[in-house]
């Protein structure tokens, strides 16, 4: 079992399914990919485009090392690698086995799927025959139906159906009677009841009788689903393939709500013109079925005014979904963006929002772009649609109130509703079957601090089966499970796959870059560590450099504010210490260094003033050097050889340290103020007045982002607070509260506590009079219209996040810091976690601003990006990259300057002009500037060039 | 520093040949490179010499310019070769060499650049009757001297200079190390040698030259009336070409005369590849495609990809043709090249605001790799969707 190559199941092949196969692919292992539906690309291979470059950039997460071992192509129509066996239209039937050992057997649809298990669905009810009917057949099973025990009976005589759901009371023959006879007639029927909760016993009477289960009205349609699945699985089980595999990543995704569920309130296929936003997304696209004219779809007429409703199924109990989907503000924004821009005839695009959650670092510089465009944000929720008159010639009247209490109404063509993500009904079965722990909703609970790790060892998770996620967070989560299943190949002594005979022509090979076999990782907080740890844990060398004198980074003063999170920072402190594979550099900081990328050799030098030194550190420094002064004196000069860099150096309170906050009358920024609830230093016996102003220099000129922690620690403080006394008076001032995903339930509970919310609009913020005996806070209610004021004890100013990373070390190592100064990854949402060049990783809050699981992840992800590069160790050039004929190249350089990627160099051995395949990007840039014709990008030779140029000219030249 | 040079003889030629003498007699130098007749004929070249009794062929000035010098040094200088070369170059020629040295072709470091302001040249034809004038198969190289740096000429007696030193717009030293200034000068009296570098006051002070001169007090007037008639002559010769070459049919017939054989390029200083695209098999087409091009457009002339090889070469030039005129003087069938190559490329040039062999530090504009640069003339960057 020792001597096997590792094998990781993937389950889902949308973008987190692709993107954790490719990962693992490209480290060599081998991946079995299993995707019910009839193609991988999931939900992305429906969508045209994506923010902020408002194009599709999918291809991007296509590998950029061993690039020939894949087949670059559109990956919204297919995806191949050597190493990944995909199959679609698959079902998995049964996944048992622990760690390095699981059995998974699946069947292929096509071969014995679901068309083999024909269901029957016997009511007197009209309405329950059809929905079940409608249900099932959205499945792909196969549905007859009965309205009566006889008529079922009649069906069970000719046709062979493997399961009935039969209801029990019924006119005539009842269901139990109808149990019996139908076993005469077919004794392997699978057959469930179906009954209201005063007849459970019935039901459960007749299961003595032979039924397999039963079912209580009124259904939920997942519920059916399963029992449905159940019987099929078992009637399928014995013509499965089963194999074996290491490690298993689910990757699921999640299912649209159907707006014309419920009370259906904007009529949804009722009134003409009220589309989701993925069929809007379909008019839009270049692919879609009206060829882009943005027509209305009943009429035919060209749409002019637009409108999009958020949070359908999301925030809302109605629907049982009291979370936010994460990801339908953004799409609001871009399609609304894109019809503005794009069609000259929409004169109204308008988003009606509850808040608009611009969060991550670039969204909301994007959400300005959209406005500036004309696009018109209106925060309202329409409470319900008429269809449109005669009067108002088809369109659709709007009717919203505004803060105060106004009247609204416009017309509309169309009206885009954003559904909410919830979990499907695969993965509730999962959950069900594996006995993963899940959260309130069904979303796969991550475990504490392994934002990838299921409650079952060995089965990892990503996308949005944790938990409603945009592509970023996707992408990124789904390389930090596929270092997870690493883990756990290495753990049971697993192979790469061995390449027998090499693919590289020796020409290729001749060109071929050898790594250094270490990782440098700069930043000694909690990425940092993350970092190192599972760079080491595989087996590579690691030298992890922190200025200050101590591990721990942001984590040391967060520590008491997440639960769980002091033994978590304690247990990684010592990991990484005890580590020998790892060496921590305290007090040291990164001189120079020289070399090509991929072998560099870094100087380390020791910081003259590390962070805060106290009193007794000098003390100490005057009697003789502390051991941190030892050690930084070794590694001073010391250079260190590594093939990659993680930059893990975090960030800091955006501000604090400039603004001359008065204490003493009672402003504190967020940070601080954490620090007084942890220390237990606010005395509440008496209620407090407290106000919590989010966004204060957030998400405007000089700081264009949302730093997405503020929100979530605001609510955070402000249930503190109440939990303390629940009389103190907590008013949080907010532009758009960011409680993405599952963080919302904070804020239902937040306002369920009586925190009171009042929003603000940039350059009408709340007023602050500070003098020695507090501050005075006055404002104008939006709702009241009436100025307010408050004489609170504390105001917190939620200031946000600045990232660390300065220019001169990221272009240290040919990377840049983003406008922003976070820094600039080659994509941020296909490339999460990597310069242009894939050898320089970042991760944590230099990277972006985010949460503490959303660091945990950056940081295995950049990991796994890195084991993945350490372990092949030689690259060759792929066949899209630029070669060099050297016979032509008169050495002048013009082709080095002209390299975005700086991939192009002169071998001092040589004096030959060299490619770095990693670096290389196949533009052609090179080949463009060169005047001989020496720099050439396989397959893309000169003459048909030539002939375009013959062929423009139209005239012998 | 400027020092002065006393006239000898009233003979600048022999006050230049015994300045260089000079130089390698110090030993501030251990090789001159200046232009020298080639067996007495009345061709002259730039010669290598490392003696100081070879000067009597030389001709540092006069309308003879037959190659320019900017590559030869270049290949002087591709490699060290542990001596310092002085070279005496025209304004040209020191651009073309700094071009070539951006383009890693040479280096400056073992070189002396002595540059002047510029004598000017002849075509062939005119050169030939010119020296046929002469004594000794020479013509007449103080009088030439003496009448051009006196005031703004075009023609020295009968014979009109050529055309690009017409339109030529930096007819003066930028870029060298020591830069010896005729206009307005008392010829017969003195030279007046300024050093601009370092390296260049070095070498006037191995030849005890000390800071005893000055500039010519007309020269600055006189180079602004130079430099306004050239810039109006340039404009009527880019209107010329605009008419003679805006179509393709039109440009068609400007190289109507042209018969391939590529002394434009070897003569260029600008075309440094190894191997030019010309030269390989990706103008190597096969015997079918001639045919099928002559049933699309009625002919193909043989041989084929005339006008092709000069647009491509203005392509790759555009930013580091110096306007020497070489590639005129050497065609065969008379095409004025160099008009048509000095109109677009200047224009070119214009739109990079960049000067060739103005800064070594200037980086070459189509080497530069700008995300979004002349969005409206490549349609990309463009964040409009259309």
């Amino acid at each position: 079992m020792t001597d096997q190559i590792g094998r990781t199941l993937v389950i889902g092949g949308g973008i987190s399914g692709i993107r954790a196969s490719l990962d693992l692919a490209q480290s060599g292992f081998q991946v079995l990919l299993l995707e019910q539906s009839d193609r991988v690309g999931g939900l992305l291979s429906q969508l045209d485009t994506q923010f902020p470059t408002s194009t599709c950039g999918m291809c991007r997460m296509l590998p950029m090392m061993d690039r020939d071992h894949g087949d670059p192509q559109c990956l919204r129509r297919g995806l191949a690698h050597d190493n990944i066996e995909i199959c679609v239209s698959t079902d998995l039937i049964s996944l048992t086995g622990e760690p390095g050992n699981f059995t998974v057997s699946f069947i292929d649809q096509t071969d014995g799927g679901r068309q083999e298990c024909p269901v029957l669905v016997v009511d007197d009810e009209k309405i329950v025959r059809d929905s079940m009917k409608e249900w099932l057949m959205e499945e792909g099973y196969p549905v007859q139906t009965a309205a009566s025990a006889a008529k079922a009976l009649e069906l069970l005589e000719t046709g062979d159906f493997k399961a009935m759901l039969t209801d029990i009371k019924m006119p005539g023959m009842d269901g139990v009677t109808l149990l019996t006879r139908a076993r005469e007639i077919q004794p392997d029927l699978a057959v469930v009841m179906m009954t209201a909760y005063a007849a459970v016993d019935t039901a459960v009477e007749a299961m003595k009788q032979g039924a397999l289960d039963y079912l209580v009205k009124p259904f939920d349609p997942d519920a059916v689903l399963l029992m449905v699945d159940r019987i099929y699985k078992d009637a399928v089980a014995k013509n499965a393939r089963t194999d074996t595999v290491d490690a298993v990543i689910l990757a699921t995704g999640a299912t649209f709500f159907h707006p014309d569920q419920g009370i259906n309130a904007y009529g949804y296929g009722r009134i003409p013109g009220v589309v989701t936003n993925l069929e809007f997304e379909r008019m839009l696209s270049h692919a879609g079925p009206g060829g882009m004219d943005l027509t209305h779809p009943v009429t035919g007429r060209p749409v002019t005014r637009i409108a999009w409703f958020q949070c359908v199924g999301s925030r809302d109990i109605q629907t049982g979904t009291p979370f936010c989907s994460s990801t339908c503000c953004m799409i609001a924004v871009k399609q609304s963006l894109l019809a503005k821009t794009m069609y000259p005839q929409v004169t109204e695009a308008c988003v009606f929002y509850m808040d608009l959650r611009t969060w991550g670092k670039a969204s909301d510089a994007y959400a300005r772009q959209a406005e500036t465009a004309g696009v018109r944000f209106v925060r309202a929720r329409v409470h319900s649609l008429a269809p449109g008159s005669k009067e108002t010639d088809g369109a659709i009247p709007v009717v919203w109130m505004d803060p105060s209490g106004e009247r609204n109404q416009s017309l509309f063509d169309l009206v885009v509703l954003a559904p909410g993500q919830h979990p499907d009904a695969f993965l509730t079965g999962f959950v069900k079957d594996q006995e993963l722990a899940a959260d309130d909703w069904g979303f796969v609970r991550p475990e504490p601090f392994l934002p990838a790790h299921t409650s079952r060892p060995g089965i990892f998770a990503c996308g949005s089966a944790t938990g409603p996620k945009d592509i970023h967070d996707s992408v990124t989560g789904a390389t930090a499970a596929a270092l997870s299943a690493m883990q756990v190949m290495a753990g049971a002594g697993r192979h790469l796959v061995q390449n027998s005979e090499p693919a590289e022509s020796p020409d290729q090979q001749a060109a071929g870059i050898s790594l250094f076999p270490g990782a440098l990782v700069i930043g000694g907080g909690i990425a940092g560590m993350t970092a190192a740890l599972a760079i080491a844990d595989q087996g590579f060398e690691v030298d992890l450099v922190e200025k200050t004198d101590q591990l721990g980074g942001n984590l040391v003063w967060l520590q008491n504010g997440i639960q769980g999170a002091d033994d978590f920072l304690e247990q990684q402190m010592a990991a990484v210490q005890a580590h020998d594979r790892i060496r921590v550099h305290t007090r040291t900081c990164v001189a120079e260094t020289t070399g090509r990328p991929g072998r560099w050799v870094t100087r380390l030098t020791p910081v003259a003033d590390a962070g805060k030194i106290t009193d007794a550190q000098i003390l100490e420094q005057e009697s003789g050097p502390s051991p941190e002064d030892r050690s930084a004196r070794q590694s001073a000069g010391v250079p260190v050889r590594h093939g990659v860099v993680v930059l893990a150096v975090g960030g800091a309170e955006a501000g604090s340290d400039t603004d001359g906050l008065d204490q003493k009358s009672g402003i504190y920024t967020q940070q601080q103020f954490q620090l007084l609830l942890d220390g237990n230093d606010i005395d509440s016996g008496s209620p407090l007045q407290v106000a919590l102003f989010q966004c204060h220099g957030s998400r405007e000129p000089g700081r264009e982002y949302c730093s997405r922690v503020c929100c979530p620690r605001s609510l955070d403080q402000a249930l503190r607070l109440k939990t303390l006394n629940p009389d103190t008076r907590v008013v949080i001032f907010y532009r758009d509260m960011m409680t993405p995903g599952l963080t919302e339930a904070d804020y239902t509970e937040a306002r369920k506590k009586g925190v009171v919310f009042v929003p603000y609009e940039p350059g009408n913020a709340p007023n602050l009079a500070a003098d020695d005996t507090g501050c005075q806070v006055t404002w104008t209610d939006p709702i009241l219209g009436r100025a307010m004021e408050m004489d609170a004890d504390y105001v917190v100013l939620a200031k946000g996040i600045r990232s660390s990373l300065s220019k001169d070390l990221a272009r240290m190592f040919g990377a840049d810091v983003d406008g922003s100064g976070f820094f600039d990854q080659a994509d941020i949402k296909w490339r999460p976690v990597e310069a242009m060049d894939p050898r320089v990783l970042a991760c944590g809050i230099c990277l972006e601003p985010g949460s503490l699981a959303l660091t945990l992840a950056s940081a295995r992800a950049a990991a796994a990006k890195a084991v993945s590069l350490l372990g092949r160790q030689t690259f060759f050039p792929g066949q899209d990259t630029a070669r060099v004929r050297s016979a032509f190249c008169s050495l002048c350089q013009i082709c080095i300057d002209a390299c975005p990627f700086n991939a192009r160099f002169i071998d001092p051995e040589t004096r030959t002009l060299k490619v770095d395949p990693l670096a290389c990007q196949g533009c052609g840039i090179c080949a463009a500037a060169c005047p001989s014709g020496a720099a050439v990008v396989a397959g893309r030779s000169l003459a048909p060039m030539m002939k375009t140029i013959h062929a423009a000219l139209n005239t012998p030249l | 520093m400027i020092a002065s040079i006393q006239t000898k003889n009233q003979s600048i030629t022999r006050t230049l040949q015994d300045f260089f003498a000079d130089l390698l007699k110090t030993g501030a130098v251990d090789a001159v490179l200046v232009p020298s007749r080639i067996s007495e004929s009345l061709y002259v070249k730039p010669c290598l010499i490392t003696s100081a009794d070879q000067m009597d062929p030389t001709v540092p000035l006069g309308p003879g310019f037959f190659v320019n010098a900017g590559p030869m040094v270049s290949r002087l200088t591709r490699t060290k070769a542990g001596a310092t070369i002085g070279v005496w170059l025209r304004p040209c020629e020191v651009r073309a060499f700094v071009e070539l040295t951006k383009l890693r072709q040479g280096g400056r470091e073992e070189v002396v650049i002595l540059s002047m302001d510029c004598p000017m040249a002849l075509s062939r034809k005119d050169y030939e009757d010119w020296a046929a004038q002469g004594d000794e198969g020479l013509g007449d190289v103080d009088t030439w001297i003496h009448t051009v740096y006196q005031k703004p000429v075009t023609q020295v007696d009968a014979w009109p200079v050529a055309r690009a030193c017409q339109v030529c717009e930096s007819p003066y030293p930028v870029n060298a190390d020591v830069s010896v200034m005729l206009y307005g000068a008392d010829l017969d009296k003195e030279i007046p040698v300024r050093a601009d570098t370092e390296k260049g006051e070095k070498l006037l002070a191995a030849l005890d030259l000390t800071d005893g001169g000055q500039e010519p007090e007309p020269r600055n007037a006189l180079l602004a009336n130079l430099t306004a008639d050239r810039t109006a002559a340039f404009q009527a010769l880019d209107e010329e070409m605009r008419v003679r070459t805006g179509s393709i049919d039109a440009l068609n017939r400007f190289f109507s005369a042209c018969v391939n054989c590529h002394n434009c390029r070897s003569v260029c200083p600008a075309c440094y590849c190894k191997e030019c695209v010309f030269n390989t098999d990706a103008v190597a087409y096969a015997p079918t495609q001639y045919l099928s091009w002559a049933d699309k457009w009625g002919q193909v002339p043989m041989p084929n990809d005339t006008v092709f090889f000069h647009l491509t070469r203005l392509a790759h030039i555009g930013c580091t043709c110096v306007g020497c005129g070489q590639c005129t003087l050497a065609c065969p069938s008379q095409i004025p090249v160099a008009d048509l190559f000095i109109s677009v490329t200047r224009n070119v040039r214009n739109a990079f605001d960049y000067v060739p062999g103005r800064d070594d530090a200037e980086p070459l504009p189509l080497s530069v790799f700008q995300e979004s640069e002349f969005t409206d003339i490549v349609g990309m960057g463009n964040k409009e969707v259309t």
